[in-house]
């Protein structure tokens, strides 16, 4: 036959996974891009505001700069606090509703009969799959995260960046975020074959993951420490700041209880660490290491879906269908 | 080609849980042939196939397809189609995508065939596969598998969700694939009135375990039916291998395996050939009994052979 193909080419696969995840992705892209709308007229109305009040372009340092701020939050915050909650739990679920079906979908329509008996076989045509839905993900996901942090950069202005409901926002962390979600919806949907049980696990998987990277993200590197005499953070450099510890005249270390029994009012603590030789001690991460802990996080939470994702591979290939 | 056998096992067995879907199985089909697989609800048809096709593991024995490969492997998957029971595709693709996944996914593909298939029963190749008739589904998927120009192709129930005409359809495309490519065909049906046009080769399945395997041609031609005087019927059933017994007030029927020539009776006893479906109708009838071949795959238990 002349017309016979022979061998085709190992990208195959993925054009064909491709084809087969079509529909998925358009829906992905249309939600996510309705989202995006969203968000593009809401960041356009917070940076008008922050120009309007003055306090984009004013000293933070100053208690003037301080009040327009304030003045900003209470007249164009209103949509923040919502739309926030909406971001921290669309932001991991969008992964899960791709993951989740992917497998799962195809037990229950039985269309695995026809998938796996043709010429790639299953492995590769489920490791296809996964990677040409992880991969449109992490895509959609890292554009999806610049918006983000475009539309949250007025909200950083107090508080820095390392606040943990805007430091999930940012491209690299939001990318590893969402394909954790769906790898673990994936793996569900190739262990338990049903597509709602698997967005689910999914879902509950990107809800959780922000707590989880929250508890271990201040052990990514060293903290810093600063001696202070005073009990303000005077540094306005938006750092991040861990814990306090005191140390007395003598320079021995005293727990914050001991040191707060010892006076009993602000200023009395205030004039103990300026005047009184009492030292504050400040522990942080520093501004300047927002990006590499971007990375890092970025780093684990991939690994740990690259591995969500072999694992489903590999269940796949023991388990019959 | 060397394939002598497409498939191969001896004594294979699969476990769902607790209960045994196939147990025991002794089969061996030879190449070259249009095989209808037959058997009650839960005899193990589905199962037996998707061992065949690689969908799934034996809990004991071992099968082969196609004389050496196993099942499963790459090179078998290349050289057999599978239809699944309901012909499930994606419904939300256009058959025009389903047959470039086809092109992707095989090494061997003839999209011209496909396309000739599809065009010369009107089927539009940019309708959604789950807008489509019952009938054009199983045609969409039947044409991916022949596409793949399989020497095994396996079909599972690929009748039963058909109306009549669409079933004529179907087979007219199969058995014309036969005829032009030689390929083997293994297919599951309950149909078993219909089976005697389109099929050369027949295995009834009951219970798990293999209980008919034979050409058809030898099969009816190697049983006959006797009809005497109840009087003397246990006499004949001593001498000859009984498959089914019916004695009724004066006269008696008895199925009997004679090994193609007429069976030794005399007098008042008449015999006949019979139809496949009476023949398979009968061995259904009763579990026990069973005819199979020669060396590879034969159970002895339960069998008198005229010799």
């Amino acid at each position: 036959m002349s017309s016979t193909t022979l061998a085709p080419p190992r990208s195959a696969v993925l054009r064909a996974a491709g084809l087969r995840h079509r529909p998925a992705l358009l829906s992905l892209l249309t939600v996510m891009g309705a989202v995006s709308l969203v968000l593009l007229v809401h960041s356009w109305y917070l940076h008008n505001g922050l120009e309007r009040t003055g306090a984009a372009s004013c000293d933070p340092a100053t208690d003037v700069c301080a009040a327009k701020y304030k003045q900003f939050t209470r007249q164009y915050g209103d949509g923040v606090l919502p739309l926030e909650t909406v971001l921290f739990v669309l932001g991991g679920a969008f992964g899960a509703f791709l993951g989740g079906p992917l497998l799962a979908r195809e037990f229950e329509h039985g269309t695995v009969r026809f998938a796996w008996t043709q010429g790639a076989g299953r492995t590769r045509w489920t490791a296809g799959g996964l990677l040409v839905g992880g991969g449109a993900l992490a895509a959609v996901a890292a554009l999806f995260g610049v918006l983000l942090r475009w539309w949250s950069e007025p909200l950083a202005f107090k508080g820095g960046e390392f606040n943990p409901q805007l430091f999930i926002l940012a491209p690299p962390v939001l990318v590893g975020r969402v394909l954790v979600g769906f790898g673990v919806a994936a793996l569900a949907g190739a262990v338990l074959r049903r597509t709602v049980i698997a967005v689910g696990i999914g879902l509950a998987a990107s809800v959780a993951m922000p707590f989880l990277a929250q508890a271990v993200r201040s052990h990514y590197m060293t903290p810093l420490e600063d001696a202070m005499h005073s009990m303000t953070s005077l540094p306005l450099d938006n750092r991040w700041v861990l814990s306090t510890w005191f140390s007395d005249p003598a320079g021995t270390r005293i727990s914050a209880d001991d040191f707060y029994n010892r006076g009993d009012t602000f200023a009395q603590w205030q004039s103990m660490v300026r005047d009184g030789g009492y030292t504050a001690h400040e522990v942080y991460q520093p501004a300047n290491r927002f990006w590499p802990f971007q990375w890092i996080e970025f780093g684990w939470t991939t690994l740990l879906a690259v591995a969500l994702c072999a694992a489903a591979v590999w269940w796949v290939r023991r388990r019959a269908a | 080609m060397t394939t002598d056998t497409v498939i191969d096992c001896g004594g294979i067995g699969k476990r769902y849980r607790r209960s045994w879907a196939l147990r025991d199985c002794h089969l061996a089909v030879p190449a070259g042939h249009v095989v209808a697989l037959v058997g009650p609800n839960g005899a193990g048809k589905t199962t037996l196939l998707s061992l065949a096709a690689g969908l799934t593991l034996p809990s004991e024995g071992a099968m082969t397809v196609l004389g050496d490969q196993l099942p499963g492997s790459p090179r078998a998957l290349d050289r057999i189609g599978f239809v699944a029971q309901n012909a499930a595709l994606y419904p939300g693709l256009p058959v025009r995508d389903l047959l470039a996944m086809g092109r992707h996914l095989n090494r061997r593909w003839d999209d011209a065939r496909a396309r000739n298939h599809l065009e010369g029963l009107g089927i539009p190749l940019d309708r959604k596969y789950g807008r489509l008739s019952g009938g054009q589904q199983a045609q969409v998927s039947l044409a991916l598998a022949l596409a793949k120009r399989p020497e095994l192709l396996l079909l599972d129930e690929p009748l039963a969700a058909l109306d009549p005409l669409a079933r004529h359809d179907f087979m007219s495309v199969l058995l014309t694939a036969v005829a032009e490519d030689g390929l083997s065909v293994v297919f599951s049906s309950h149909a078993v009135n219909e089976l005697e046009q389109s099929c050369d080769y027949l295995v009834v399945l009951a219970g798990g375990r293999v209980q008919v395997a034979g050409e058809v041609d030898d099969l009816l031609g190697g049983h006959r039916m006797l009809t005497g005087p109840t009087t003397e019927a246990e006499a004949v059933a001593e001498r000859l291998p009984v498959v089914r017994d019916r004695r009724a007030g004066a006269q008696s029927h008895l199925l009997v395996r004679t090994g193609g020539v007429d069976a030794p009776v005399s007098g008042e006893w008449r015999q006949q050939r019979i139809g496949l479906e009476e023949l398979v109708l009968a061995y259904l009838r009763e579990p026990t009994a069973s005819a199979l071949p020669g060396p590879r795959g034969a159970v002895v238990k339960n069998q008198k052979v005229l010799s």
